[in-house]
This record gives structure tokens, C-alpha cells and sequence, in this order.
């Protein structure tokens, strides 16, 4: 597939802060690219220089073909943007929001009406088309959103959290929607906090921190680097006399956590060390009332690359 | 209620914008204001188109100068000329003037006796029987209204952020919450007000036609009243909050006699003036400044304390019910 | 032709904020009514009586303080400046985006003070200068161009409405007190009447008296190029200052 949005070591700072640091990546036709990253990891920062309005201290972006340089004009004509807040004019109708933001990127009049109707249909708010958006709830607000974003049809849609603080059922139209606006060929980079929305839809991941790409791929491949890593969960009757430092010995143990009477241990499962933990808890007093296992999900992974840590 | 007053002393210092305007600019207006209010204009100007008399007629209330040719109509609009007096060919006076014939009537006759009727007062002699005082705060009571409203505007900041939404549902409920933006209101319309009144009192050495613990309480008033209206309107406006009331402060103000007094045989007129606020004040500070006593307008002053009342009473109602109906 | 696309829907918006429609076709006529009646036993009736001196000084009053607010409410107002904001990814120019609030609020006030101003002197019969009305609307339709600027201006400045307004009010009470239209300020020394040169209101004012008065508009042109250049000047500040990136 061509790669429509080449990404080359991009460089964005704020004052004391490298928002973007040494970034890279590509994005092709009929591809979901998932932008995964912390509070502060780049995410905005890179979205606002694709989308043309930030400048980037240095780097290449070549969109379609155009550089981010010369072709700022022809680069936003082939984008739509699903920006994080919603930007949407409240008193007039659902339709004509539709209508203004297509008509701003060159759609013909002759062919805008039929945009406008399949890009309402497409978010499922055709029959609410004459209505305002202050009568809307809020996840008919964010879909009416993205039918702004993607009614004049582009080539590359790029979303920024766009399913904050919506019901599952508006959630889940969306993100038929956007399987389907892959179908069609569009390159989409879609950002979020939701690790189940890029296990859903995206066909590459990249997981940002810093401002950088610390991991990149499929979700499987993503997963498979801990594809070992399994998190046991006991559940026990006392932690009173439980010593951390003991179970941190045997071999292949990564991390215990202890919360309550809930013991968590991440280990590795290729030291088959699970009679190790369990004897471990019966010697540290604990009567272990039950247990479950778990392998690395894409959270699991997010969290161990990008740390527990609390993100202004 | 003592959090959400903190709260807001805390957040207004993050809106450097309307800390100068509260703090700088508006008591350098009030401390222009009161410069001017002191100072004597200029005589208004008459002009003698001729050479035919050798001595102008002089008085308190004009400056009469000879003029060689007929000034424009511009000119008398804008105030250069308040009049312009000739001789005809049988030695009558004519006055060319915009005035009233009131005042057409007492400059021929200035001219005819070389004196003023006795009982004429023009412009300046109105505009100094209605005291210095009171003319200070006619337009210190403009500037607070729509002052009140500026700092005021972190209550609907609140209910659109989602902050008001967020604050009902914690142990603090509307009163409170109203109780402290009242507060803030207040103490941050009356501390900056009262302070360059004193400034200009004692850097200036101006006349302020009372002392100023009298304009201390006189400024209590209006500053009450306007803390309520301030309220009042950022809970039954949603948006436009600050067009609003500056064009319902100056026309009101205006009406009241905030700049000029109002006297007419319009009773619709007359009736409107009298309901408007402004005008009960108004009267309190004419009359105080005339060595009236506050017990001689105890009308004006239940009407004001009422109003604001009733002001606050609906704003609270507007809230509870908004509240209730989830609409904040 | 999204600059065209622009304006409309900034026009659109305009009309549906009914206190923008009410400011600046009521509170013109309201002033001049209410002033022309509290002045009206200070003026004879011919040549001009209260309500015609009211009715020139009130509009250009009007049109200096409620075109700034009308701008910056169609700029930044809280309910358009999302959707507004969001022109800056389309393929619009930053200064299109700002020249489309100037231009459409001015296209709103023309209109406003272009119908207002023959009412006044046609249905009210006051004296806007008779066959000269044309001239005098030309004036206040300049002025309020610069208005729009000057609102723009303070709305890239402050970055918000609610900042701006608040703080241009206090330069739009100074233009106004120092033009004289709310008081004559001419007899408050020589030093008031040279600061006051500064005043558009004042430029404007005067030029106003001498069309409609003397039927001389020698003044009209040097105060119209005054007004440009100060709108060039309004414009060219937001050019430097609107960052869209600071609003997405």
C-alpha cells in the first residue's frame, strides 16, 4: 500500500518541554494507525503539526506526496481533522455545520449535497439533520463531529480522541464508521486513551512517551515482546506477614503489587515458576483463597513501557 | 462559603486583564472624573459679531469676545460658540444661537442691560446647583454597574465549565455559593472605588462635596445595589452578559439623571424615571449633599435595599430551578 | 471562495445572536430618544433641536462602542469559537480567517447603521444633513469599518471575548468622552482639547457637524484616510498576534 503520510524526525519543543522528539513513522492508504500514549507523550503536538497548524522546529512530513514546507494548501485539502473539542456552531442545523466545513475544502456545489447526506448517514445522524446541535446529546455531538471532518471525503482522516466521554452504542457507530471509512482507502492516525478502541481498529500501533516511538506494530506483535509475561492474581486471607523482597528472589518474578488481601505478581512464564510463588505465599502465612492468571494485554504493555507513574 | 470566596480572590489574580481594569484603570477614570468634576470649565463663549460697541458686556456665566466673521454651525454644535449676538440696522440684538429661547431671551438681554435676568442660570449654574458630589457619583454609579458585571464573570464562567454543576453536588449549595460571589463583587467594586476617591481627595486636593465617611457609606449603596444587579443579570443572561448591561446601564443612567438633571412634563417620562433605581439614589446623594439627612429619604432608600433583594431572590429561584431541571 | 463561504456563515451567525441585532438597531434609537429628551430645554428648535444634535452625536456614540463588541463577539463569542476555530485546519489563510469576522460583522453593521440612519432622517425627521445623509452614512460606515478592526484587534490581544470586551471598553469611553459626543468637552482647557486630537470619535464628530451642518465636506477625506490607516494598523496587529494554533 503507498505510504501516504511519511513522518521523518520530527522535532516540536515548548520552552523547557520536547513535546516531539526525533519522531518517525508512516501511515499508508486504508491503514488505522493508533497513536497510543500518555498525558504530555507527543500526541497533540504531532496531530496539530500534520493537521498544518504548528510548525515543527525540524523534521519532514510528506503527505500524499506534498511537503509539509511548500505544500501546506494542498496537504489541508486532502485532510480531515476530528479535533478532541467539539467544534461544532451550536445554533444552526446539523446539516448546515455539515455543509460549511465540507464546502471549505473545494467540494463542488453540485456534488456537496450528496456529502453531506452520506457523511450524515455514515455518523447515523441523517434524521436528525434539520435539528441543532444544543438539542444533541453528547456522543450525537461528537458523531456530528467527525461527519464534519469527513463529509468532503479526504484522503486522511485524523482523529483526535474522539470518543471522549460518549455512550458505547454512539462509541461503537463510531467505530464501525471508521472501519469502514478505512475500507474506502482513507489513511487514518487515531489517537485515544482506549486501549480496546486500537485492539478493535487498528492495524498498526504506535505507543508514544516523551515524545518518542517506544514501540511500534500490531497489536499482536506489540504484545508478543511480553507474549512471556504473565500476571498472577491471589487472592489471599492476610498480607501481614508478607515480605516483598522474598518473592522478588525467584527466579523470572518481575514486579508484585499488594493491595488489601490481592497479591499481583508479574512474572515470566518460560521459568515455570508458579509452584515457586505459590509455595512462597503458604511460607509467608498467606491461605491463598483464589487465584487467576492473565497474559500481556496491549494496557499491561502501555503500562510497562510507559510506567505507572502519575502524567501532569 | 469561606472556600468559594478564596477561591475566587484566587482565580481573579489569574485574569490580569480585569485586575488592571478593577484595580488601575477604572480608579484612574473615577480620579479623572472627579479632576474634572472640580475644576471650572471655561466660561461658555458669546460672540459679538461688530464693531459697534466698545464695551462688551461682561458677566459670570459668559465670556463675551469679538468676532470678526459668522462662525460655522459646526462650530456651534460642537460647542466653540455658545452664542453669537449682532445689531440689525434699527440697533436691535439678534442672537444666533442653538440654546433654548430661555436662553436666547436672557443674552439679548445681557446685551440690551448689560446684566443677566436675575434669576437666569445657564448651563454651568445648573450644572453646579447640582452639586459637585452628586455629579461625581451620577457617573461613578454608570461605571460601577457595568463594572460589576465585568467582575462578576467568573459565576458564569462556573455554570457553562461545569464547575457550578460540580460545586452543587459537593457539601457547598447555591446560597453559599451566591454568598460568596455577592462578596466578591462587592469587596471588589467597593475597595478600588473607595480608594481613588481618597486618592484623588488627598493628591489632588479635589472637591468631592461630601466628607468621606459620608461617600463611604453613600458608595455602600450603590455599590449593594449594584453587586445585586450584577448577579441578577449573569443568571438571567447566558451569553452577552457584558453588551447587555452596558447599554442598560447607560440608557438607564442617563434617564435617571446620572448626568443631568431631569425635570419634564412627560408623565410617562416622569414615571420612568422615578422606577429606575438610579433615580431614588440620585436623589439620596442631591439631597445629602444639600445637608439633607438619609432619614428624609427613607423611600429611596427601602426601594433601593428591596430591589436588590428581590434581585437576588430571583437569581437564587432562576438557580434552584435551573439546578433542579439539570439544566446546569 | 472559502473567504466568501466564511463571511456567510460568520454573517449567519451574527443574525442568530439576537442582542448583536437588538444593540445595534434599538439602543442607537433608544439614546437618541432618551438624550434628545433629557437636552431638549437646552436647545432651541431651529436650526437644530435637541433630537437632531442627539441624533448625529448617538450614532456616532453607537457605532463606536457596540461594532468592537459586535466583532469580538462574532470572533471569539463562546458558542461560534469552537466551530470558528476549526476553519484553521481547513485550507483557509490565518488572515482570511480574521479578516472574515471584520468583514462580516462589517457587512451586519452597514447594513444595521445604513438603514438606520436614513429612518432617522426620513421617519424620524431629524437633520442628518438633508441631501448630505449620503455622506454622512458614508462617514459612520468607514468609522464603523475601523470599529470591526479595532474589535478584531483586542480579540488577538486578549485570546478571549470576555477579555477583550472588557478591556476595550475603556479605550472606546475615552475615544468618546474626548469626541465630545456624550458632553462637550471644548471648554475643559487646551490641554483636553489637544489630547482629544487623538480621538477617531472626535475626527469623526467634527467632520460629522460639517457635512450636515455646513454642508462642507472638505474634512471627509483626511478623516476617512485617517480611519484606514488606523484599521490597516488594527489589521495588521491581529496579522502578527492570531495564532490559530494557541485556539485547536
Amino acid at each position: 500500500m503507498p505510504e501516504t503520510i511519511i513522518v521523518q524526525n520530527l522535532k516540536k519543543r515548548y520552552k523547557n518541554v520536547q513535546a516531539v522528539n526525533d519522531l518517525s513513522f508512516t501511515v499508508s492508504s486504508g491503514e488505522i494507525v493508533g497513536l497510543l500514549g500518555p498525558n504530555g507523550a507527543g500526541k497533540s503536538t504531532t496531530i496539530n503539526i500534520l493537521a498544518t497548524v504548528l510548525k515543527p522546529d525540524s523534521g519532514n512530513v510528506t503527505i500524499a506526496g506534498h511537503s509539509l514546507q511548500n505544500g501546506k494548501k494542498q496537504i489541508k485539502k486532502l485532510l480531515g481533522i476530528v479535533p478532541q473539542d467539539l467544534a461544532i456552531y451550536e445554533e444552526i442545523s446539523a446539516e448546515k455545520n455539515v455543509r460549511f466545513f465540507a464546502s471549505l475544502y473545494g467540494s463542488y456545489e453540485t456534488r456537496l449535497d450528496s456529502q453531506v447526506q452520506m457523511a450524515l448517514k455514515t455518523v447515523g445522524l441523517y434524521d436528525r439533520r434539520k435539528d441543532k446541535p444544543k438539542t444533541f446529546s453528547g456522543g450525537m455531538k461528537r458523531r456530528l463531529n467527525i461527519a464534519c471532518a469527513i463529509a468532503h471525503q479526504p484522503d486522511i482522516i485524523i482523529m483526535d480522541e474522539p470518543t471522549v466521554g460518549i455512550d458505547p452504542q454512539s462509541r461503537n457507530h463510531i467505530l464501525e464508521t471508521i472501519a469502514e471509512l478505512r475500507k474506502k482507502g482513507a489513511a487514518i492516525i487515531y489517537s485515544t486513551h482506549y486501549m480496546e478502541e486500537v485492539e478493535a481498529i487498528a492495524d498498526h500501533v504506535l505507543i508514544l512517551n516523551d515524545g518518542t516511538v517506544i514501540a511500534s506494530g500490531t497489536t499482536e506483535e506489540i504484545c508478543k515482546r511480553f507474549e512471556n509475561q504473565v500476571t498472577y492474581t491471589f487472592q489471599v486471607s492476610t498480607v501481614e506477614f508478607v515480605e516483598e523482597s522474598n518473592f522478588l528472589q525467584i527466579a523470572g518474578v518481575k514486579q508484585i503489587e499488594i493491595k488489601d488481601n490481592v497479591i499481583q505478581v508479574v512474572a515470566d512464564s518460560m521459568n515455570n515458576n508458579l509452584n515457586d510463588i505459590i509455595s512462597m505465599l503458604i511460607s509467608n502465612g498467606c491461605n491463598l483463597q483464589s487465584m487467576s492468571s492473565e497474559k500481556a494485554s496491549l494496557e499491561t504493555v502501555f503500562l510497562d513501557l510507559t510506567g505507572k507513574k502519575l502524567r501532569d | 462559603m469561606k472556600t468559594l470566596l478564596i477561591n475566587k480572590f484566587d482565580r481573579i489574580m489569574q485574569k490580569k486583564a480585569i485586575i488592571a481594569l478593577a484595580l488601575i484603570i477604572m480608579p484612574l477614570m473615577i480620579v479623572f472624573a472627579i479632576f474634572f468634576s472640580g475644576h471650572s470649565a471655561a466660561k461658555e463663549l458669546i460672540g459679538y459679531l461688530g464693531t459697534d460697541i466698545d464695551d462688551l458686556p461682561i458677566c459670570e456665566q459668559f465670556t463675551v469676545a469679538p468676532i470678526t466673521e459668522m462662525p460655522k454651525l459646526s462650530q456651534m454644535a460642537e460647542g466653540i460658540y455658545a452664542a453669537v449676538v449682532s445689531k440689525d440696522g434699527s440697533g436691535n440684538y439678534i442672537v444666533t444661537s442653538l440654546k433654548s429661547d430661555t436662553d436666547i431671551k436672557a443674552i439679548e438681554t445681557l446685551f440690551a442691560t448689560g446684566q443677566l435676568p436675575g434669576d437666569y442660570k445657564g448651563d454651568d449654574a445648573k450644572r453646579k446647583e447640582r452639586g459637585i458630589g452628586t455629579n461625581i457619583l451620577g457617573f461613578i454609579t454608570m461605571m460601577i454597574i457595568i463594572q460589576g458585571v465585568a467582575l462578576t464573570t467568573m459565576y458564569p464562567e462556573d455554570r457553562s465549565s461545569g464547575a457550578f454543576r460540580r460545586i452543587m453536588s459537593s457539601a457547598a449549595n447555591i446560597g453559599s455559593y451566591l454568598s460568596a460571589q455577592l462578596i466578591f463583587t462587592f469587596i471588589s467594586l467597593y475597595v478600588p472605588t473607595y480608594l481613588a476617591i481618597v486618592l484623588a481627595k488627598f493628591c489632588l486636593d479635589a472637591e468631592l462635596g461630601y466628607s468621606l465617611g459620608m461617600l463611604a457609606v453613600l458608595l455602600l449603596i450603590i455599590t449593594l445595589f449594584a453587586t445585586a444587579f450584577a448577579i441578577f443579570i449573569s443568571t438571567v443572561l447566558e451569553r452577552n452578559i457584558n453588551l447587555v448591561t452596558s447599554g442598560i446601564s447607560i440608557i438607564t443612567c442617563i434617564l435617571s439623571g446620572c448626568f443631568l438633571s431631569i425635570s419634564s412634563d412627560n408623565k410617562v417620562l416622569t414615571a420612568t424615571s422615578n422606577a429606575l433605581p438610579q433615580k431614588a439614589y440620585m436623589d439620596i446623594v442631591h439631597g445629602i449633599e444639600f445637608g439633607g439627612h438619609f432619614s428624609d429619604y427613607r423611600g429611596q432608600l427601602i426601594y433601593l435595599l428591596v430591589l436588590s433583594l428581590i434581585f437576588i431572590i430571583i437569581s437564587v429561584s432562576l438557580v434552584k430551578t435551573r439546578t433542579a431541571k439539570g439544566i446546569y | 471562495m472559502n473567504f466568501f463561504k466564511i463571511v456567510k456563515q460568520d454573517f449567519i451567525n451574527i443574525l442568530h445572536n439576537p442582542a448583536l441585532i437588538i444593540s445595534n438597531t434599538m439602543i442607537p434609537l433608544i439614546l437618541i430618544g432618551v438624550l434628545g429628551f433629557v437636552t431638549k430645554s437646552n436647545f432651541g428648535t431651529m436650526p437644530i433641536s435637541a433630537y437632531d444634535y442627539q441624533g448625529v452625536n448617538m450614532l456616532i456614540l453607537s457605532v463606536a462602542l457596540l461594532v468592537a463588541i459586535t466583532t469580538s463577539n462574532a470572533f471569539m463569542e463562546e458558542k461560534v469559537m469552537r466551530g470558528n476555530m476549526r476553519i484553521a485546519y481547513a485550507p483557509v489563510s490565518k488572515l482570511e480567517m480574521v479578516l472574515s469576522k471584520i468583514v462580516s460583522s462589517y457587512v451586519f453593521v452597514s447594513i444595521c447603521y445604513g438603514l438606520l440612519v436614513p429612518f432617522c432622517q426620513y421617519i424620524l425627521g431629524l437633520n442628518l444633513g438633508g441631501s448630505n445623509f449620503l455622506w454622512f452614512t458614508l462617514l459612520l460606515n468607514i468609522f464603523a469599518f475601523f470599529g470591526c478592526c479595532f474589535g478584531a484587534m483586542f480579540c488577538c490581544i486578549f485570546r478571549s471575548e470576555e477579555q477583550a470586551n472588557s478591556i476595550m471598553q475603556i479605550p472606546l469611553f475615552i475615544f468618546i468622552f474626548l469626541g465630545g459626543v456624550l458632553f462637550r468637552i471644548h471648554r475643559l482647557g487646551n490641554v483636553v482639547n489637544m489630547i482629544s486630537n487623538i480621538s477617531p470619535v472626535k475626527w469623526v464628530a467634527g467632520c460629522s457637524y460639517q457635512i450636515i451642518y455646513d454642508n462642507d465636506r472638505h474634512l471627509l477625506l483626511p478623516v476617512i484616510t485617517g480611519l484606514a490607516a488606523l484599521s490597516l494598523l488594527c489589521f495588521l496587529v491581529c496579522g502578527l498576534l492570531f495564532k490559530p494554533e494557541e485556539y485547536v
